[in-house]
């Protein structure tokens, strides 16, 4: 019995055993565009990390967003971000990998890690110089480069205010006020608008959307401090119209 | 008396009965038919089945595993695998240059990340109660990676679409447990054609807390096939799995977190060998070098008999038919020679030799055999049509590949007609020799 069914499923896969082509006509595959090769560099926030569930982090980060709408079915994306790297570690972390792969695109998302760190601006200036430049490649690739969103509205930094157990933060570690850490932003957010323009990189101005994407709270993950997909989707919704702009510009 | 005369005879002996006549042609026209019917059923059978297996096809593919052999049985059908063994561009030589092998080809294996559509903003917005929000899960898959040129040699079967372009890095075909992790309908495999997936491959990165990286890329799928040449739910070129695997062996093991690395560089070697009767000798080569092989080659002396089976089942019921039709022939002679032996006494009194009446009812049988041979030659080339037309109707709603019956076999046509002549002259002989060789004066006296 079971070798007849065996010679059964044989003889069909013999006489099915076609050549390319002829059951059904070849779907409708668009043109799959340029080879492009992007990389993400940053920290959490481009890792996903907020996004608890498995499913969300693989298709909602902004980077998997802009990746999938931005650019074309030929483009491969390497998601190189590690969660909590300042711009200084990023340059062995992050850098030296990308620079294998040859980026046509990059995106660079630095930000609350170093300013939770406390490097000064002058420094992250110069540490962001650094990737953006080694990245940017003389010109080869389009580099985009997101600025610091005020955090003064975020639900984890005003838990950290008022010492409240929802703070992420170490124990014991104090922030600064408001109107302080809004200050610091600016000299941060100051000093990637003079890195893009000595290196030619594009602004994605976060900072400039931060009150909208702050201000409600389906836009912040359960942790108080990273996007919620709603939040991924309005930073993606960023880079990509700073991309487009950028292509249109070339 | 020309053979025209005897023509012209035949002819009109054939209008003055007409019922008969017809009844007569009916008769060969049902043996003729059912014989074309059934040659051209076995025709494909043979063809398809036995040719296929008979030049070594794809149905008879070896597959080699990247494995020692079993030492108990290394030639059964499925032998079970031995202790891991790398199988790498020398093992492929090695294989490449045994005798009787016609074709080697490399098979790689890659571990990915699904993720199934929607992709990019048209994902439904997340609302916070449910973060699946209907949308199939990502999970995790092999693709597996062949020279797609030589596809026609794999035991690859398209149920539907065609197979990516060769050397495509953005083309898949998948197979139908990739329609039922979409919870689609495998008998309408067509539904997927077309759509995008987004594929990652994973990286562990070597620092402190193992890490992992993803490498994402979009492909389209452009077939649905059946696969045996590896376990995997995507079949894609071996540049496109290439590169994921390049990348993942660029990072380092990641056995704790369920990523390995791979051990050998090609997960299996599909070998073609020269001839069916080669089988067993390359395996058994294969077995010397060391690795496992596994082939259906029970399976197809099997079916080899089976089809035997069949030819000799079918031929019979052929020639029963047949026979039956000649009877049917010699029996309506017989009955004309009977009516007609004042006619046949009358044509020997005024001249007619023995080879003119002979030529006469031979005439008259011709004209049966050569209408009901046209008649059942039409009608069982109609039936084949209509069979494989049912046929490949069933195997698709199954989600199997049709098959191809081809055109008219023009062969099967002429055979159908010129042997329903031949038979139907052979059936006649004996009447017709009678009625030849009957006295005149005999035949007149009957009156």
């Amino acid at each position: 019995m079971a070798a007849t069914a065996g010679a059964a499923v044989l003889l069909l896969a013999a006489c099915g055993a076609s050549s390319p082509g002829s059951l059904h006509p070849g779907p409708a595959v668009g043109d799959a565009g340029r080879a492009e090769v992007y990389v993400a560099l940053g920290a959490s926030e481009t890792v996903g990390t907020g996004l608890n569930d498995e499913a969300l982090r693989l298709r909602d980060t902004w980077a998997q967003l802009f990746f999938n709408e931005a650019l074309p079915r030929a483009a491969t994306m390497y998601n190189l971000a590690v969660p909590g790297i300042t711009t200084a570690a990023a340059q062995q972390s992050e850098v030296a990998p990308a620079l294998t792969l040859h980026p046509t695109v990059a995106t660079v998302f630095f930000t609350i890690d170093d300013l939770v760190a406390g490097v000064p601006a002058t420094d992250y200036e110069t540490n962001l110089e650094v990737i953006v430049h080694a990245v940017r490649q003389g010109g080869r690739a389009i580099v985009l480069v997101g600025n610091a969103p005020h955090i003064d509205q975020l639900p984890a930094y005003r838990a950290c205010l008022s010492g409240s157990a929802f703070c992420p933060l170490a124990k014991g570690f104090s922030v600064p006020g408001p109107a302080a850490v809004n200050a610091m932003v600016d000299a941060y957010n100051a000093a990637v608008a003079r890195v893009v323009a000595r290196e030619g990189a594009v602004l994605v101005d976060v900072a400039a959307h931060a009150a909208d994407i702050a201000n409600d709270p389906a836009n912040i993950a359960p942790d108080g401090l990273h996007p919620s997909p709603r939040g991924h989707a309005a930073l993606a919704a960023l880079f990509l119209g700073a991309y487009q702009a950028a292509v249109q510009r070339r | 008396m020309s053979w025209r005369d005897g023509l012209l005879l035949a002819l009109r002996s054939v209008l003055r009965r007409p019922a008969r006549t017809a009844l007569t042609v009916l008769a060969v026209a049902l043996g003729s038919g059912l014989l074309v019917a059934l040659a051209a059923i076995a025709q494909v059978a043979d063809t398809r089945v036995i040719g296929e297996l008979g030049k070594g096809g794809p149905a008879t593919a070896i597959k080699v595993a990247a494995a020692a052999p079993d030492p108990i049985a290394p030639d059964s059908d499925t032998p079970r695998a031995g202790a891991p063994r790398a199988l790498d561009d020398a093992a492929l030589r090695a294989i490449r240059g045994a005798p009787s092998v016609q074709s080697a080809t490399p098979v790689l294996a890659q571990q990915v990340i699904v993720v199934p559509p929607p992709l990019g903003r048209s994902i439904p917005a997340f609302d916070g109660t449910d973060p699946d929000r209907g949308l199939v899960q990502p999970f995790n898959a092999v693709a597996v990676g062949v020279d797609l040129n030589a596809v026609g040699s794999l035991p690859v079967t398209l149920l539907a679409g065609r197979i990516p372009a060769a050397g495509s890095v953005t083309e898949v075909a998948v197979g139908l447990d990739y329609l039922d992790r979409l919870h689609l309908d495998v008998k309408r495999p067509e539904a997927v054609l077309g759509s995008e997936v987004e594929l990652g491959t994973p990286q562990v990165q070597a620092t402190g807390d193992i890490r992992v990286r993803a490498r994402w890329t979009r492909v389209a799928i452009t077939g649905v096939v059946a696969q045996q040449v590896g376990e995997g739910t995507f079949l894609a070129s071996s540049q496109f799995v290439g590169a994921a695997r390049s990348w993942q062996t660029s990072g380092v093991d990641g056995t704790a977190v369920g990523l390995p690395l791979p051990s050998t560089k090609y997960s299996g070697v599909i070998v073609v060998a020269s001839s069916l009767d080669d089988i067993h000798t390359v395996r058994a080569e294969i077995t010397t070098l060391g690795y496992s092989t596994s082939a259906p080659e029970h399976l197809v002396a099997t079916v080899q008999r089976y089809l035997h089976v069949v030819d000799i089942v079918l031929g019979s019921i052929g020639l029963i038919a047949l026979t039956i039709a000649a009877l049917g022939i010699a029996n309506a002679l017989l009955a004309a020679v009977r009516e007609r032996r004042r006619e046949i006494g009358v044509l020997k009194a005024i001249g007619a030799r023995d080879r003119d009446v002979l030529r006469w009812f031979l005439a008259e049988a011709l004209f049966s055999g050569v209408a009901g041979g046209v008649l059942g030659t039409a009608a069982g080339l109609g039936a084949v049509a209509a069979t494989g037309a049912v046929v490949n109707g069933y195997l698709v709603q199954q989600g199997l590949a049709g098959i191809d019956l081809g055109g008219i076999p023009l062969l099967t046509a002429l055979i159908g007609v010129g042997g329903s002549a031949l038979l139907a002259l052979l059936a006649a002989a004996w009447p017709a020799l009678r009625a030849a060789r009957l006295p005149a004066r005999e035949a007149v006296g009957v009156l």
